[in-house]
């Protein structure tokens, strides 16, 4: 036994070229499940305050996304480790060690490498936990001398990712070994690999599906779609990447030799003919690199603006700072509250008071307009609208405005264009006679909003009937509440201690009661959340990146130190040898970054729209 | 004949860090005229390599001269030495050395376009000299697909495209069979004497020397004898070879 753990130690330090990069990786993967998982144990912790759940769950789908990226990685990696060890396999095989002592050396190698990764990742993952706890607490005004931020479940979960991948990895080697006999794949290896052939079908279909892809990416501008779509598109440009890296590379580059004038230069001579070589042994790395250099881009991209728009989504969702409903009519309320921002330090500098029924969702088709219930079928920004009905003197109480209606004659609102000159509802036509330009502090949603005012309360509660078909008038009556908008000054702090009282107070009807100062902090605290788990996958991103270009650039190396030692005897110099390697090089590098950088371009309108 | 390779007290020692300096080549004079076939004959470890790769560029001599047409070697600037090997010098290896990533027209034709010469010349050089090498077929193959004597016909027309001023044949028959190792040597003798291109083989076996109109023998990095074909046809050069090497081994042991 002393024996094998000589012989796995000194494999390990005379290929380190190869296990240290390894290493460095399980060891990184290790402290990124070690950071997700430390968030997601202290989830409770952080979001104490709000949304403890959602932040349960974000964090867990963070963490069991880092983990399955994590077997991919470790898997992909090992893989290459041992293509670039056959030959050595190989030898130990001839020398005469059987499959049994082979595995015993392969699984011992395992080991050592897993207590590395234990002791690194450990590390590593301890002091990157605890700076992420730091900074996640900041975001979230959370009190971080509470705990440390480290816990012995989330360590015991990722030492046993940890374990149970070198475990999978074991059982591929082994696996591996029982099918093939090294010294088979030694000669295997040594005989010439065939002239890539154009995959014309491959071509044609990632071609479509890229083209596919994109156009769902930029056609649609629906936001509602664009969620469901882009899921779609995404698949779509992925596998169209694949393809296209694939077959599409390999199409160019014999075009490219096709044309004997361009070809018969020394420099695109070897480098057409190496790439085309090379594209179909790493047309996929070359993809992967791609796509995960696009999804690096994306998700920091998107988890950034999402974080620096905070402002904005809380503008959007709470456009007044306090707002809450009472009972239809009912009086005293205002200065109820008044008096319990006085409390609070917290001055009333205007209320605005709307009486009407709750807002509903409903389907405009041409100029009717039906309740939810009658159509099964897609909503759409094309049809369905967010309608609120009120009376005439709701809207002037409101805004303060003198208008009249009488007869069957209607006021509007609408955020998108309606051009009808009557509006149906049920069995009655309404004829819009005032459209009004502008509704303060109008929710803004993805549903366009459409406000009809009416002459008389009857009126609004027949045609509240027909939008709620199965609720009896009386409790359509009852559902007519007063909501008042009232806008503060007052420390932050201050207006989120006055929401609290006016919650417990009984003022306002149970769950009305929103505060633009608490829904900042509900908001900043997902967001900071949403970009935490973005830098975290970025990170585990680039690493993967690294790895894939590291190994690629190694693999290539060896297989090309033969290739050119030849031309150097021909007659390439070696500042020429310099020259092609490098051009190869970038363009390697290049191709990828391009792709990706066009992805993007696609992508980031659609994903900035939802 | 004109004189067309001269090598004068040429040395080569190769001093490693903390080992005893090695001497591979000890004072070795000998020319090579224009339109000769020379064969350099010696075991593996006699210098023989070594004495290839100096005159190939491919390294640099410790002491004395080496001229090519006379150019003084040393003088040649390690930057314009590729240049220099793909106007001057072709090379014929054992392994072969063709490229896996071009097919035998590209392969044939590297050397070419390295020196940047226009496609119609390339072509024009190919067709004559494919026929005479018998590749004319496999001119869109790949190397996989051909047999070993295929490829050695191949690395012998990317040898002679750049029409070299010497041919330089490193064991040449070292990895073919002793069918395909005649063919070529046949092929060589035939290229010797109907263009005039001169030859210069390093090898170890004596058939392969034996098609060569003057052998040099090497040992422990000296020349130890030469031997001149003159009239004697192949296979009694061949005896005289044998019978040389028999006489060096016999000294040998007398040596010891």
């Amino acid at each position: 036994m002393k024996f094998y753990f000589k012989l796995a130690a000194t494999n390990l330090k005379a290929d380190r070229r190869l296990f240290v990069p390894f290493v460095m990786t399980t060891s990184f993967l290790m402290a990124i499940n070690l950071i997700m998982l430390n968030a997601y144990t202290s989830s409770d912790v952080l979001f104490s305050q709000f949304g403890a759940a959602a932040g349960r769950s974000l964090f867990m789908f963070g963490s069991v996304t880092t983990a399955i990226i994590s077997v991919i990685l470790v898997i992909y990696a090992n893989n290459f480790l041992r293509k670039q060890r056959i030959q050595q396999l190989g030898l130990y095989n001839i020398i005469g060690f059987g499959k049994g002592e082979l595995s015993k050396m392969m699984a011992i190698e395992k080991l050592l490498l897993l207590l590395t990764t234990l002791l690194l990742g450990g590390l590593l993952g301890t002091v990157l936990s605890r700076i992420s706890y730091l900074t996640l607490a900041k975001a979230l005004h959370v009190n971080h001398h509470l705990e440390f931020g480290l816990s012995q479940q989330a360590f015991s979960i990722a030492g046993i990712i940890t374990i149970s991948l070198f475990i999978i990895l074991m059982f591929i080697d082994e696996i591996w070994l029982i099918r093939k006999q090294p010294i088979d794949i030694v000669r295997e290896q040594s005989a010439g690999e065939r002239e890539p052939k154009v995959a014309w079908l491959t071509l044609i279909i990632s071609v479509g599906c890229l083209i596919a892809g994109y156009t769902l990416a930029v056609v649609i501008t629906n936001p509602l779609e664009a969620m469901s779509m882009f899921f779609f598109a995404v698949v779509f440009v992925i596998a169209g990447t694949y393809g296209l890296f694939t077959s599409g590379s390999v199409f160019i580059l014999k075009w490219l030799r096709n044309r004997q004038n361009y070809y018969y230069k020394p420099k695109h001579f070897i480098n057409v003919s190496n790439l085309l070589y090379r594209m179909q042994q790493n047309g996929a790395g070359l993809a992967s690199i791609a796509i995960l250099v696009t999804m690096t881009l994306i998700t920091l991209a998107t988890t950034a603006t999402l974080f620096f728009g905070i402002n904005e989504i809380v503008d959007q969702q709470t456009p007044v700072d306090l707002s809450y409903s009472v009972k239809a009519n009912h009086q005293a309320a205002a200065s109820r509250v008044t008096e319990l921002a006085k409390i609070h330090h917290v001055r009333v500098r205007s209320i605005r008071t709307f009486t009407g029924p709750s807002s509903t969702l409903a389907l405009l088709k041409k100029d009717r307009l039906n309740s939810q219930n009658t159509i099964s079928g897609p909503f759409g920004f094309d049809n369905a609208r967010s309608v609120q009905l009120m009376t005439i003197d709701s809207y002037n109480q409101y805004t303060g405005e003198h208008r009249a209606l009488t007869g069957n004659n209607i006021l509007i609102y609408t955020s998108n264009h309606y051009a009808g000159k009557t509006l149906k509802i049920g069995g009655q036509t309404f004829h819009v006679a005032i459209r009004a330009t502008n509704f303060a502090n109008a929710p803004k949603t993805f549903i366009p909003n459409l406000f009809v005012a009416f002459p008389s309360e009857t009126q609004m509660l027949d045609a509240l009937h027909h939008l709620y078909p199965n609720k009896s008038s009386a409790e359509l009556k009852s559902s007519v509440t007063t909501n008042q908008d009232v806008m503060l000054s007052g420390s932050h702090a201050n207006q989120v201690k006055l929401y609290q009282d006016l919650n417990k107070s009984g003022i306002a009807l149970p769950d009305t009661v929103q505060s633009r100062a608490v829904n900042y902090d509900d908001t900043a605290s997902m967001m900071s959340s949403f970009l935490f788990l973005g830098i975290v996958f970025s990170a585990t991103f680039i690493l993967a990146t690294l790895l894939i270009l590291y190994y690629k650039q190694l693999a290539e190396g060896y297989a090309d130190e033969r290739r050119y030692t030849i031309l150097q005897r021909v007659g390439l110099s070696l500042r020429e040898v310099r020259a092609t390697i490098n051009s190869q090089l970038l363009m390697l590098f290049y191709l990828p970054l391009v792709v990706a950088a066009m992805h993007v371009g696609f992508a980031l309108p659609s994903s900035s729209a939802s | 004949m004109s004189t067309l390779l001269k090598l004068k007290n040429v040395e080569k020692t190769y001093t490693s860090r903390g080992a005893q300096p090695v001497q591979a080549l000890v004072n070795i004079s000998f020319t090579v005229e224009s339109g000769e076939f020379v064969a350099i004959m010696g075991e593996s470890g006699s210098g023989k390599s070594t004495l290839l790769n100096l005159i190939a560029t491919l390294d640099n001599p410790t002491g004395g001269e080496i001229t090519l047409n006379g150019q003084d070697l040393r003088k040649v600037k390690e930057g314009a030495r590729a240049k220099f090997r793909r106007e001057h010098l072709g090379f014929i290896f054992q392994d072969f050395d063709l490229l896996d990533t071009f097919n035998v027209q590209d392969n044939i034709f590297l050397p070419l376009v390295l020196a940047k010469k226009p496609l119609a010349i390339m072509k024009n050089r190919l067709a004559k000299l494919a026929p005479r090498l018998g590749i004319s077929d496999l001119l869109q193959k790949y190397p996989y697909e051909l047999s070993g004597g295929q490829q050695q016909r191949v690395a012998a027309a990317r040898a002679m495209i750049t029409e070299p001023e010497i041919l330089l044949a490193d064991e040449p028959t070292g990895a073919l069979d002793s069918k395909t190792s005649s063919e070529l040597l046949d092929l060589l003798t035939d290229v010797n004497a109907q263009s005039q291109q001169t030859i210069l083989m390093v090898t170890h076996s004596a058939v392969a020397a034996s098609h060569s109109q003057r052998v040099l023998f090497i040992r422990d990095g000296q020349i130890f004898h030469q031997l001149y074909r003159g009239e004697l046809n192949q296979p009694d050069f061949l005896t005289r070879i044998s019978e040389t090497m028999t006489a060096m081994l016999t000294k040998e042991g007398e040596g010891q």
